[in-house]
């Protein structure tokens, strides 16, 4: 019993060691790029989930607006509905991967749709009003009377694509590190935990016994 | 192997769930004093099996050993898979704390079957080698089926699932195969007992 038990853990003991950190989870991540919501599944591990069945459904009601496939390097792309541009939808992405693989990531109006520009004149207004007000004649005048360079929604435009370049990277590494699968601490905790629950099940037991 | 959260049906769920409460109390029940210890430790192989990943096939495939577990433990391995589920959903998110009860009884019930079948097989030298070979291999080829009924139940078309599943799991079933043999026949040689022993 002693030697089986010997066994045991140094059969557990390689399984720990020559464990790479994969397996058995499918991931799906997505973002915007210039009206585009650009997407990539993966299992846990950094392998493509291939030819993988993505579902485009609003959150609020699960009615699917879309369905698509991801590639062979499975990434995916559509232009955001009509519907869900018109109605703000929040985007719920499913992908199933088939084998009952199934996960989502939640994709918000927020995240994909421009920011509203109603407010815009508001601030104008206020700003003129500031203006005529006593506050705004301690600022310098030059900056007062400078009219802007660009038309305020061309140059909210300028400023989104240059952040959404900017931005793509850092989504890429986002996207990687929550791909990173369990690590030995993880796998370590769990071993401690089945030790802990059969020493309960062996006082339970001992217990029994002993009545 | 493990099925994701949200992808199977209530009644499934809940029948799944039914079916492994069952299996857990029979199998705490018939575990004696003795063999805590070594369900502890396959339970923890089995917990770190699964990370093992074979990157042949479509899908994404990995280490069961419900095969081994079953032989060895019978009834036992029903409280054992549970555990080991468990805390895989836990640290790993792999399957689900919904989808627990149908995990554990899509792995359980085959290696239980294993047991019944490959047990008697394993007294005799010239017949262990093939009989571990069979369990393992058999036990994930049951365990992909189980799975195939679970989501064919939930959703339509058990026989395409069914195929699918299969075929993405038997380089798995070979594996399996071999590692459960190599185990068997190394555990009859250091502890003959524990592998003739009528009642474990």
């Amino acid at each position: 019993m002693k030697q089986l038990s010997i066994f045991l853990s140094i059969l557990l003991l390689c399984l720990v060691i020559t464990t790479p950190v994969n397996a058995h989870k499918v991931n799906v991540f997505a973002y915007v790029e210039a009206g585009t919501i650009i997407g990539e599944t993966s299992f846990s591990g950094g392998r493509p989930a291939q030819n993988a069945e993505i579902l485009v459904q609003d959150r609020a009601t699960g009615a699917v607006l879309l369905q698509t496939r991801s590639d062979s390097q499975g990434t995916f792309s559509f232009s955001v509905p009509d519907r869900a541009r018109d109605e703000r939808l929040d985007l719920l992405i499913v992908v199933r991967a088939g084998e009952g693989h199934r996960n989502e990531w939640l994709l918000t109006a927020e995240d994909y749709l421009p920011v509203e520009t109603d407010t815009a004149p508001d601030d104008q207004s206020h700003a003129a009003s500031e203006r005529q007000s006593p506050v705004a004649i301690e600022l310098p005048p030059q900056q007062i009377a400078l009219p802007p360079p660009w038309p305020e929604d061309q140059l909210q435009q300028i400023i989104e694509t240059a952040v959404e370049k900017q931005v793509a990277p850092l989504k890429r590494l986002m996207l990687e590190t929550r791909q990173s699968g369990p690590g030995l601490r993880d796998i370590l905790g769990g071993i401690g935990y089945i030790v802990g629950i059969f020493g309960v099940i062996a006082l339970i037991k001992s217990q029994k016994g002993e009545k | 192997m493990h099925i994701s959260e949200g992808v199977l049906s209530a009644p499934v769920l809940i029948g799944g769930g039914v079916l492994t409460v069952i299996g857990t109390g029979i199998g705490l029940h018939r575990l004696d004093y003795d063999r805590i210890m070594n369900t502890a430790i396959l339970t923890s192989a089995f917990f770190v099996a699964s990370l093992v990943h074979v990157p042949i096939g479509p899908g994404s495939i990995h280490l069961v050993l419900n095969g081994l577990l079953g032989i060895i433990l019978g009834w036992a391995c029903f409280p054992a898979i549970l555990v080991a589920l468990l805390l895989q959903a836990v640290f790993f998110q792999f399957g689900g704390l919904l989808v627990l009860g149908v995990n554990t009884f899509n792995m359980a019930a085959p290696a239980l079957l294993c047991y019944y079948l490959v047990r008697p097989l394993l007294a005799r030298p010239k017949t262990r080698g093939v009989a571990g070979f069979a369990g393992g291999a058999l036990a994930i080829f049951l365990a992909a089926l189980c799975m195939a009924l679970s989501l064919a139940l939930s959703d339509s078309g058990f026989l395409a699932t069914a195929k699918l599943v299969v075929i993405a799991n038997l380089p798995i079933m070979l594996i399996e195969g071999i590692v459960t043999m190599f185990a068997i026949t190394f555990l009859a040689k250091v502890t003959p007992d524990l592998i003739t022993g009528s009642r474990p």
